[in-house]
């Protein structure tokens, strides 16, 4: 479900997941429809089983070292993280009750079968599969799954994603326990509802009926935690020698801002990972991962956007390449509350002035797709292309003139200096040079442009302090609600763009009590079709993101599994079926 | 003299002190705070996270409770490293003072040599060359002279490896150090030059070779000694900011050393972190100088105190 | 450096005190005029400034627009129309570099010209104001001394952006020539660069306050304002001459370094730090747009460095050859 992508940091912004508070509800009721949608979307392979999904070629070998570009996580604790390079480096290690494959969807991974609902939908009851180890030989039982989501609700662990698991009864009262005594903390660990009735089954109790909630025990903040080692939840989670794993890898060290090196678990519970051994090698610098890639000493890595066409155009690294597209759009966000943003022909104005084709071309070496849809085409539906709302909002100097003369500043006559901030990364530099230049060259006005660095970036962000601002928004479940509720609905939560519209509200309030799904999902298309053709609220729409990397040819797995469960590699969902020639 | 050097000693503890102090405000007076996210984080998490990182009291509070703690040598906990911020120092400070070191030790002897010679060798072939040298060194972004660096040696002539760095592999020393210790090694050769030139020219050198000395025992046994003693007293700052300089190399050839840190915290906002390496590095910049200001006194006793 | 004052302090007892200053700098002048490579050096980097402010002036010089972006030359190589071909939004190198160069010069010398404010008045008042103020300043001093530049840099980069503060807040410059984010990067470098000079003026003074020659035109009645800045002030600018002059290509070296680790200019401003910067991303495509810029540094660079080292040689009678 969760599309979970951070990025590099130095070629994007770390974008952490924060799913909505409103996602629980809206997520309830209407999420598997979402995924089924992912699923025609992917394609029909019906006869894909779970283990051995996406047919790689030629025989598996076992045995083999791999040496990987990978950017530091924050934190090894799953109970705690939010960045896609944490999450993707856990799952490796570790794994919950189910697990999702390349559909998104979740099939039994430490449990034994799909969970057993009451009728009134808020108790699950989950069976898990007997005689699993950790990676120490200790029995791992369903104890360790309950201090797991206790870690998450646990206000001294301080989980970032406690919002997903707070339909669990409980969680939330335990979480806003900051200021409690020990004693008042532990009585609501205890209220927290999940509770192992015996060694292998383990029962959840939900405030309100959550048909996806089996999704949710697929998700790392829902990891077992090993109760053997970690006796408290809000104890602080140990050293990576010092803990124990479930998932098909485990943890042998750990270097700062140098490597990790994962090698096989064996006690996990099927078949073994081909890889004797992962390491995961640290390099935030996209230049310097290639340089270690052609030198090879890494063996698959996110491509260097600065030289893609050397690539491309490599007869050898050509081949190695590997494009897949994300779920993130860009745009120039504008502070609406602001003179003269306000305005819908200024708005109109800049967006017409705006080349996309050329801005991918020249600055991102062709990697994106120039895209005037706030919602990807996968989740926008099937009718609407990237460049479906090219002809009202899309390239067109002439009819960008007659939009600011409209507003009253033709030729640029009396148009104020607008502030666009953005961080030092290449992508944001390059956009705002360009965009600098074309809006003077097609209109006439000036804008400065304020190089601040990320946190600063993101708190002006937040408190409004911008006119322009080059950001977006990286999908966290595969509903079209997702894209918008929150961002562009009056006093929504991630409103900091200043939107308040009265037919968009109008159409938000159908949509969040709509029963009728498909009826829903149209009228949040409905928005995003407002929101794109009169580009009132996310600004000129640029592109959308794609990942690129390097693979060597031996190396079996990234490229045949790349999926959009991906973490941060292409594949990553999956380790223990990548293997070497 | 013994004195000066004792009441210099304990000088360090106010100017660590005073250090500490301005940093602290300094960092928290920075715009942004560590958990400022693209996609911000809900108030009761920000709440949760800013007692468990003791951050929830006035900049005030937070200011005593960090001096109580530094007191007794706890730096807390690093929020992007989720370690104590004296074991993250711990394991990346050895790695560093290699670096630092090594380079320190290239640039000494790359220096001086180049330096000896090219004064011997006033306008020969052999002054051109090492000027030539000391030109590049000084004059382009080490940044740069990396880059290029590797593409040529390490992807082109495949001598070197491109990332890491284990102590005794001289694939993964040499163009790390060299990067690094290139531009001090250019600064000490222009000073030995200069000052071996003006060595040369005293009488005691006329003296040696009117007695008949071999030119190589006039340079040996005279110059050298002599003109080193102006080298010696730049030293003390080039170590100094050999070991607080290491970033770019760091990054660049993706070392795992404390100098990455040093930028990173600030960026990250990762206010443990960005106090331990200011005041590790305020210590040897303070210690360096302390060493240059004692040496002074030793070189030239005519310097009161 | 501060090792630099035992190796640069300024003998002068040499001279009798009814020499007037101008002999001073005439026969300084005269000595200078003699060392060729500092000569050259100061020609170069002359011509090197009037065409960096030249071409602002005479776009027959500057030939493109440093900002105008060209889509179909992207990235190309040294060619007829592009002199030293173009980088990754098509802009012109030339025209870039020129710009680049005006911009680094006015850091590197209104840098200076911080430390030089910053860095007399803190010397001066130690070595003249009595105990009590040289303790506080001096320790003033060692704590700049002893922290860590960047460090303070990036810190007060972060700080002073976002103000709404005159002459350092965004919009139209108010001094010409000086946007506020220039004048916020002059102030950083500067405000962490003046402890050596400080120090240095302090060691000056205090030599010169019991200098013969001070101590005579103390005795003949002279008033202190008088002696300071007709003996003192004088005698003391060589040395604070030869430092400013090494502290140029320092300042122009350190904002390059701030461009590599993401807190350099905002576009479209480009100083050679920012260039070096974006070229050494590119250096695949096209090794050129790093070359360029980081020749253009090594040119101030040394140039700096060669005029710093006549002047000493110069200003400094003993090494008369």
């Amino acid at each position: 479900m969760a599309r979970l992508n951070g990025g590099a940091p130095r070629t994007e912004e770390e974008v952490p997941n924060k799913l909505s508070k409103k996602f629980r509800l809206l997520f309830t009721v209407f999420a598997m429809l979402a995924i089924s949608l992912i699923a025609v979307a992917c394609g029909d392979d019906d006869d894909d089983d779970d283990d051995d999904s996406t047919g790689t070629t030629g025989d598996p070998k076992q045995g083999g070292e791999l040496v990987l570009q990978y950017v530091e996580p924050e934190s090894f604790d799953p109970h705690w993280s939010h960045f896609a390079q944490d999450i993707g480096v856990q799952r490796m290690v570790w794994r919950g009750l189910y697990n999702l494959n390349e559909k998104n969807e979740a099939v039994p991974e430490m449990a034994a079968e799909a969970p057993q609902v009451s009728s009134d939908g808020k108790t699950y009851t989950v069976k898990m599969r007997a005689g699993l180890k950790w990676s120490d030989g200790e029995p791992l039982t369903a104890k360790d799954f309950v201090a797991g989501i206790q870690r998450t609700c646990d206000p001294d662990n301080a989980g970032t994603y406690k919002d997903t698991i707070s339909n669990i009864v409980g969680c939330d009262e335990f979480y806003s326990a900051v200021d409690k005594t020990a004693e008042e903390k532990a009585k609501l660990r205890e209220a927290v509802g999940v509770n192992a009735t015996d060694d292998t089954t383990l029962a959840f109790k939900l405030e309100n009926p959550q048909p996806t909630f089996t999704l949710v025990l697929a998700l790392w903040m829902t990891f077992p935690s090993p109760s053997h080692i970690v006796k408290n939840s809000g104890d602080p989670w140990p050293a990576v020698t010092e803990l124990a794993y479930n998932g098909p890898f485990k943890i042998e060290s750990y270097t700062a801002k140098d490597s990790a090196v994962l090698v096989r678990n064996d006690n996990w519970h099927r078949e073994p990972a081909y890889l004797d051994k992962v390491t995961l090698r640290y390099i935030d610098q996209l230049d310097v991962a290639e340089n270690a890639y052609r030198a090879n000493q890494l063996q698959i890595t996110r491509a260097n956007l600065t030289s893609l066409n050397v690539i491309k155009a490599d007869p050898t690294l050509g081949k190695e390449f590997l494009q897949v597209p994300g779920v993130t759009s860009r745009a120039v966000h504008m502070n609406l509350e602001r003179e003269p943003l306000d305005d819908y022909n200024v708005r109109l104005a800049l967006s017409r002035a705006t080349d996309r084709e050329t801005l991918n071309r020249v600055a991102f070496q062709g990697a994106y797709i120039p895209s005037s849809t706030w919602m990807p085409p996968l989740v926008a539906g099937g009718d609407v292309s990237e460049s479906g709302y090219d002809g009202t909002v899309g390239f067109d100097p002439e009819a960008a003139k007659k939009s600011l003369a409209d507003a009253g500043y033709p030729d640029g006559d009396g148009f104020p200096v607008l502030t666009m901030v953005i961080s030092d990364v290449p992508d944001r530099r390059a956009t705002a040079e360009f965009l600098k230049e074309q809006w003077k060259k097609h209109l006439n006005i000036d804008i400065t442009v304020d190089v601040v660095d990320s946190r600063t970036r993101s708190a002006r962000f937040t408190a409004m302090d911008y006119d322009l601002f080059p950001g977006g928004w990286t999908q966290d479940y595969p509903d079209p609600e997702n894209w918008v509720s929150g961002l562009f609905n009056t006093g929504g939560t991630n409103n900091y763009y200043g939107v308040s519209d009265e037919a968009l509200d109008e159409v938000f309030e159908k949509a969040k009590f709509n029963t009728n799904d498909e009826e829903r999902r149209d009228q949040y298309r409905e928005i995003n079709a407002m929101l794109s053709e009169n580009p009132m609220l996310a600004g000129p729409i640029l592109y959308q993101e794609s990942f690129n990397y390097l693979i060597k040819p031996g190396l079996h797995g990234p490229r045949e599994l790349a999926a959009p469960v991906d973490a941060f590699l292409a594949g990553d969902w999956a380790i223990e079926k990548w293997w070497l020639e | 003299m013994t004195l000066y050097i004792i009441r210099r000693v304990l000088m360090l503890v106010p100017l660590l002190w005073a250090i500490a102090t301005v940093t602290f405000f300094l960092m928290h007076a920075v715009p942004g705070g560590p958990f400022d996210q693209e996609k911000p984080l809900s108030p009761d998490t920000i709440a949760a996270l800013e007692q468990k990182y003791a951050l929830d009291g006035s900049v005030g509070e937070q200011y005593v409770t960090f001096i109580g703690n530094l007191v007794q040598g706890d730096l807390g906990l690093s929020f992007r490293q989720n370690r104590d911020v004296t074991d993250v120092i711990r394991d990346g400070l050895p790695t560093t003072l290699q670096l630092g070191l090594c380079a320190f030790v290239f640039a000494t002897v790359v220096g001086m040599t180049l330096g000896v010679f090219s004064a011997v060798n006033q306008n020969g072939p052999l002054d051109y060359v090492s000027v030539f040298v000391a030109t590049i060194g000084a004059s382009v972004p080490n940044f740069v002279l990396a880059t290029f660096f590797v593409l040529f040696f390490a992807l082109r002539l495949g001598w070197f490896d491109v990332i890491g760095w284990e102590f005794g592999n001289y694939r993964q020393m040499v163009l790390p150090v060299v990067a690094l210790g290139l531009f001090p090694a250019a600064f000490i050769a222009r000073i030995t030059r200069a000052s071996m030139l003006e060595v040369l020219q005293q009488d005691y050198i006329r003296t040696a070779r009117a007695k008949g000395l071999l030119e190589i025992n006039v340079v040996r046994g005279h110059a050298i000694r002599n003109a080193m003693i102006p080298v010696l007293t730049v030293l003390g700052p080039i170590l100094a900011a050999l070991i607080t300089g290491t970033f770019v190399v760091e990054q660049y050839f993706g070392i795992a050393g404390i100098g990455r840190y040093y930028v990173e915290s600030v960026a990250s906002r990762d206010y443990g972190m960005i106090m331990g390496t200011t005041l590790l590095y305020a210590f040897v910049i303070a210690v360096m100088n302390l060493l240059v200001d004692v040496s002074y006194g030793i070189v030239n006793p005519r310097i009161r105190y | 450096m501060a090792a630099s004052q035992s190796t640069t302090t300024l003998d002068l007892s040499g001279f009798s005190f009814h020499t007037k200053q101008r002999g001073l700098w005439l026969q300084a002048m005269d000595r200078l005029r003699r060392n060729k490579v500092a000569v050259l050096a100061g020609v170069v980097l002359i011509t090197v400034t009037v065409l960096a402010f030249g071409t602002e002036l005479f776009p027959a010089i500057e030939r493109y627009p440093p900002h105008d972006q060209q889509f179909e030359q992207l990235l190309a190589k040294p060619n007829a129309d592009h002199w030293l071909g173009t980088d990754n939004l098509g802009r012109d190198t030339w025209a870039r570099v020129w710009e680049g160069m005006r911009i680094s010069l006015k850091i590197g010398i209104g840098t200076q010209i911080v430390v030089l404010v910053i860095g007399l008045s803190v010397g001066a008042c130690a070595a003249l104001g009595g105990k009590f103020s040289d303790n506080i300043l001096m320790r003033l001093t060692d704590l700049i001394y002893a922290f860590p530049d960047l460090l303070a840099i990036i810190l007060m980069r972060a700080i002073l952006t976002e103000r709404d503060w005159p002459i350092i807040g965004s919009g139209s410059p108010q001094i010409p020539g000086l946007p506020g984010i220039l004048v916020q990067v002059i102030v950083a470098i500067g405000i962490v660069s003046w402890a050596t000079l400080a120090r240095l003026v302090r060691g000056q003074m205090l030599d010169l306050k019991n200098a013969d020659y001070v101590l005579a035109a103390r005795a003949i009645g002279a008033r202190s304002p008088r002696i300071v800045f007709t003996h003192m002030l004088p005698n003391t600018l060589g040395p604070v001459i030869v430092a400013v002059t090494f502290g140029i290509p320092a300042a122009i070296f350190a904002e390059t370094f701030l461009g590599f680790i993401g807190f350099g200019l905002p576009p479209p401003t480009a100083s050679l730090g920012t260039l070096v910067r974006e070229g050494q991303q590119f250096v695949r495509v096209s090794e050129w747009m790093v070359i360029v810029p980081s020749l253009a540094i090594a040119v101030l660079t040394l140039c700096f460095t060669f005029l710093g080292d006549g002047l000493r040689d110069a200003l400094d009678p003993r090494t008369r050859k």
